[in-house]
């Protein structure tokens, strides 16, 4: 059967059903309209909510970089030595509560501070960094570590990672 | 009474003029566009709903949005006002009446009902929030612990300062149902407490019209 034999063929098959099927494509037309608009609309809000999440995310890591008992010799410098306290709350447990008190307690997030050559590593965290599944969004600032007494000082970051429970 | 039955059958098999055709595809076809028709005005409805939410969400970000910028100045005691001018928003909220905001330790909830159907939005706030004003807040802690936690009066407790902290938490879950003509002042404030030995200060903002 070649393409000329259908074309020339005027039996009129389909000719009676022709508007079911041109009414079956545009229902069909409409469905996938509608299936693309809320896949669309799903990851509108998805992302939304997401980019709401690092907004908070970013805001807290700007107010932990500027924290005042965080602040080493210089104001724009973070102390290492404040930083090894906090991540080790047994040191001192009154600094650690302080830290994470002016927060909501619905708040679920931790803070991890690294030097950019990846020497120095803290993470200070209110007992449990399991994720279990549930989403993190980080945001990060850059600092610059003062290390221990000598006033040596590297770049850095502080990434405050919040955990919240999946949103999609 | 039989025979003119099969007739009619009959006359029906025989009948070459595709009727039947017709009248089936003519069918489908004012289904089909009455479904589509109902799917398109249900679409457009909820396409409504989802541009009022939007508007409850902006003022719910907006309220937090500034709680959470009070809560990370470095400031004590300074007061942020806002005022609310629901009309100013893109689909203008005119039913004042029925948007209602409130104002909790976690959330800010703004409901608004239309149609009969509830409308609403909440945003998570980042810092600790209670919806006192100060003088009741200070008058609070003075009559629960005998000192009102300012640094000249700070409040015994024993770390973790958990009989301070329970009992502000508790005031915290209740809600401040706020009035949309007036004001809202938002102030950091700080209750010093002490275990003796040394003295701390909780931080907390405070809501209040």
């Amino acid at each position: 059967m070649n393409i000329s034999s259908f074309t020339s063929d005027e039996r009129a098959l389909l000719e009676p059903n022709n508007d079911i099927i041109a009414t079956a494509l545009v229902v069909i037309g409409f469905i996938v309209f509608a299936a693309i608009l809320s896949k669309t609309f799903i990851a509108f809000n998805g992302n939304s909510q997401a980019l709401e999440n690092y907004e908070q995310a970013a805001m807290i890591a700007s107010d932990i970089a500027s924290y005042p008992p965080l602040q080493g010799s210089r104001q724009e410098l973070i102390s290492a030595d404040t930083l090894e306290v906090l991540a080790n709350p047994s040191q001192d447990p009154q600094s650690h509560y302080m830290f994470f008190h002016r927060f909501s307690s619905n708040l679920d997030f931790y803070v991890e501070v690294r030097t950019d050559d990846g020497n120095y590593q803290w993470i200070i965290s209110e007992g449990n960094t399991a994720l279990n599944g549930r989403d993190v969004i980080a945001s990060s600032v850059p600092v610059v570590i003062e290390l221990g007494s000598n006033a040596r000082c590297e770049p850095g970051t502080i990434t405050v990672k919040l955990v919240q429970n999946g949103w999609s | 009474m039989k025979e003119r039955k099969e007739v009619g059958i009959n006359h029906l098999i025989t009948d070459d003029s595709a009727w039947i055709d017709l009248l089936l595809s003519k069918t489908a076809l004012i289904l089909a566009t009455l479904i589509i028709l109902a799917a398109v005005y249900s679409l457009a409805g909820s396409s409504a709903d989802l541009v009022r939410k939007d508007e409850l969400e902006i003022i719910a970000t907006e309220i937090a949005s500034n709680i959470d910028s009070a809560g990370s100045s470095r400031s004590d005691n300074s007061v942020n006002c806002i005022t609310f001018d629901p009309e100013s928003y893109e689909q203008q909220l005119s039913k004042r009446n029925e948007l209602n905001i409130s104002v909790s330790g976690e959330y800010i909830f703004c409901t608004l009902t239309e149609n009969g159907r509830d409308i609403s939005a909440a945003r998570q706030l980042s810092y600790r929030t209670l919806p006192l004003s100060p003088n009741k807040f200070r008058n609070l802690l003075s009559g629960t612990f005998g000192a009102d936690g300012n640094s000249s009066q700070p409040i015994n407790s024993a770390f973790p300062y958990a009989d301070v902290t329970d009992f502000l938490a508790d005031r915290g879950t209740g809600e401040l149902y706020l009035n949309t003509s007036k004001e809202l002042h938002i102030q950091k404030t700080t209750v010093f407490v002490t275990d003796g030995s040394e003295v701390n200060g909780l931080e907390y903002i405070l809501v209040y019209q």
